[in-house]
């Protein structure tokens, strides 16, 4: 199997099966604009963006979701459930909430949609029922609406229903 | 007081407005409205995710709702901003006259409140019981004068009879075939015979969907439908299911066997349907699959090959596959009968002449290896290829599979996705002779005018039959013009090398409209392409 070498930017560098790391169309880019073929198991790709340990986890997560078949296209219209990550993942993603927010920055910046989808579905689950000041110190969030504002917000949240 | 911290800035996640929205296409609708009230910014994206991903209705109860109405009017008029509203529910029970205002002139002045506030893209009514009052004639004119941006109606009645409905719902007689023209989904509520909703149907042109039960009275008209759409899936095996879809899919079927010139069916109902049922569609020219993986994978061939086509769609011209959204259960795949799953049989089209390929149905890795896509359709002339997430694997399959081709669609997200290299693919160079040679082109252009390449492999040189190419570009607003400099799409390299060279060629590039895109500023304006190519701007077609 065709192996790459991706260096994290605390300079530790992971050997990964070639069709593991094209999961990243990032990855896949840099591969692609290098010109890199299967036998360049030399060539070491530099992802300045991510430490040892999250690019250890993200290789993780890809080399268990390396057979899935290729994500679905977006229909805005269905449904959007939360419920439905697989226990694997749920598994993987009992982490402190600084490396599960580092996982979704990896992911966003590796760009693998399967990874980032199961992490963003973490994140919206953990703001389920919260309250508006619940989700700020959540995240570190400043109210920057007036009374007025906030009150105009609600009042055209009670006229809201979803079907 | 706030109890956040000036000096703390906001979590890096919910800073990125692409992961934040990403976040919030996730979030269950109540939670969205709670996020509109975290702040400035989440306001707006929630606000965002709101009308563009999901429903979300301004109610009308149905006390008293003429009522209500006004006080709605009275919010929307007080209100700064657009409310989160894309659709409007509105309920109808009974109430005394003495109670119900009838001003006309108030009932204009709410009309004209309502559609500069809210788009109505989907319409609830609830109707139990008929006045003059406001609600009621709003309703009216609702569909009258707005009918064209409604795209699903749900109404439920227990009292009201056929035609009552129809003429309620006026002018569904005199204007038939043009009543809500973009109406996708009906749904009726009632239990009167199918001469309603056959009506109903008849009358709404574009309809694709209504629920279940109703289809199944439809059904038994016998209706010769032009174009039939089945996906049982979309019913998440509800026990209604079993009892109604292959029933309701023969009856269709049989009684449109001679007007059907569409059909778009679920990858699983297609083996169903062709397993379990006799039919022949004889005026079928367009079949859209919803192909799934996971089916083939589980059945251990590509199942599209099993498919007598000669026989059940003899006259097939088209064939559109596009990526299925649900993985089957277990129960599903196991309704498969053993007569299919064992088959042996490869089945091919001699008719098809039009392949379109949307999304990634295949792993591209598969594509020569066990998708034998060329035996089963071997007379394909044109072909498209949609928002694929590798159009390079694609076109190097489609290339050599079809040497006849004589048109070719290709529709590409290329930002923030992966940037094709089309050059390359075009040319039949390596990755490292397209850059060389794009940079060379760029260095000196029209230098490469008389230069004669040897290509490594297929080119589009070798379609000596194409005569039309067609390259639809889309990208979000973020263009990568100051990320992506180094790399190029679609450069004079191919338009010297290739399109000069391709007697009758046809070329048509279109890309959507970004940010910088007036000002010449976008990535991809292909300034260089101009003597080849008919370039234009869409601006239709922004990143989905």
């Amino acid at each position: 199997m065709p192996v790459v070498r991706l260096q994290s930017v605390d300079g530790e560098v992971f050997p990964v099966d070639v069709e593991i790391a094209r999961m990243s169309f990032a990855i896949r880019n840099m591969l692609d604009d290098l010109g890199v073929q299967d036998n360049d198991a030399e060539e070491v790709i530099p992802l300045p963006n991510v430490t040892g340990p999250i690019l250890r986890k993200v290789i993780e997560w890809c080399t268990h979701h390396k057979d899935d078949p290729p994500p679905p296209e977006e229909d805005d219209t269905r449904e959007k459930r939360t419920d439905d990550i697989p226990a694997w993942d749920q598994e993987f993603l009992r982490v402190d909430q600084a490396v599960l927010f580092d996982i979704i920055l990896a992911a966003n910046y590796l760009d693998i949609k399967g990874l980032l989808d199961v992490t963003c579905k973490t994140v919206a689950n953990m703001i389920k029922g919260k309250t508006p000041e619940e989700i700020r110190k959540l995240f570190n969030i400043k109210n920057d609406f007036t009374p007025a504002e906030e009150e105009q917000i609600r009042k055209e949240n009670e006229w809201c229903e979803e079907k | 007081m706030d109890q956040i911290s000036e000096t703390v800035e906001e979590s890096i996640i919910t800073a990125n407005d692409l992961i934040l929205k990403r976040i919030l296409h996730f979030t269950a609708f109540p939670d969205l409205l709670t996020c509109r009230l975290v702040s400035t910014r989440w306001k707006h994206l929630s606000q965002f995710v709101l009308l563009q991903e999901r429903k979300c209705f301004a109610k009308i109860g149905s006390d008293k709702p003429c009522q209500q109405l006004v006080r709605l009017n009275e919010f929307l008029q007080d209100s700064e901003g657009t409310p989160p509203f894309n659709g409007l529910s509105m309920g109808h029970s009974y109430h005394f006259v003495d109670h119900c205002l009838q001003d006309i002139k108030l009932l204009r002045t709410i009309y004209s409140a309502v559609l500069e506030h809210c788009p109505i893209r989907y319409l609830n009514v609830h109707l139990d019981q008929y006045t003059d009052c406001l609600a009621m004639q709003f309703i009216k004119i609702l569909v009258e004068e707005r009918g064209a941006e409604i795209q699903e109606l749900s109404v439920s009645t227990t009292d009201f009879e056929f035609p009552f409905l129809l003429d309620f719902f006026s002018n569904t007689k005199k204007d038939m075939g043009k009543w809500l023209p973009n109406l996708i989904s009906l749904e009726l509520k009632t239990e009167q015979d199918g001469q309603l909703l056959q009506e109903m149907v008849a009358v709404a042109p574009n309809l694709q969907s209504h629920n279940l039960a109703s289809c199944f009275e439809f059904s038994k008209l016998q209706p010769k439908l032009e174009s039939l759409w089945i996906s049982s899936r979309d019913y998440h095996g509800g026990s209604d299911n079993d009892t109604y879809v292959p029933e309701l899919c023969s009856t269709l079927l049989n009684s449109s066997s001679a007007s059907l010139n569409y059909l778009d069916i679920d990858h699983l109902d297609l083996v169903l349907l062709v397993s379990k049922t006799q039919f022949c569609l004889e005026t079928l020219s367009s079949l859209n699959v919803d192909f799934n993986l996971g089916l083939d994978r589980y059945l251990g061939y590509f199942s599209i090959s099993r498919i007598n086509f000669q026989e059940l769609f003899p006259n097939l011209k088209m064939i559109k596959i596009s990526t299925s959204k649900d993985p089957y259960s277990v129960r599903d795949l196991k309704s498969i009968p053993e007569s299919f799953k064992n088959s042996d049989s490869f089945y091919s089209s001699q008719s098809v002449v039009n392949v379109q390929i949307r999304g990634t149905p295949f792993r591209p890795v598969s594509l020569s290896a066990r998708i034998p896509l060329a035996r089963v359709f071997p007379n394909v002339k044109h072909v498209g290829i949609k928002y694929s997430s590798d159009i390079t694997s694609y076109l190097e399959y489609v290339l050599p599979a079809w040497p006849d081709l004589e048109s070719l669609q290709i529709t590409a997200n290329e930002y923030p996705k992966n940037l094709t290299n089309l050059d390359r693919i075009f040319c039949g160079t390596s990755e490292e002779e397209s850059f060389h040679l794009q940079s060379w082109e760029s260095k000196e252009p029209g230098c490469l005018q008389n230069y004669q390449i040897v290509p490594l492999k297929r080119s589009l040189l070798h379609s000596k039959y194409l005569k039309s190419l067609k390259i639809r570009v889309c990208h979000n607003d973020s263009c990568p013009l100051n990320t992506r400099s180094s790399q190029v799409l679609l450069s004079a390299v191919s338009g010297h090398l290739v399109f000069s060279r391709i007697p009758h060629l046809r070329l048509e590039i279109m890309r959507s409209l970004c940010g910088g895109g007036e000002n010449g500023m976008c990535y991809f304006t292909f300034n260089d392409l101009h003597p080849f190519a008919k370039l234009s701007t869409d601006s239709d077609s922004n990143y989905p």
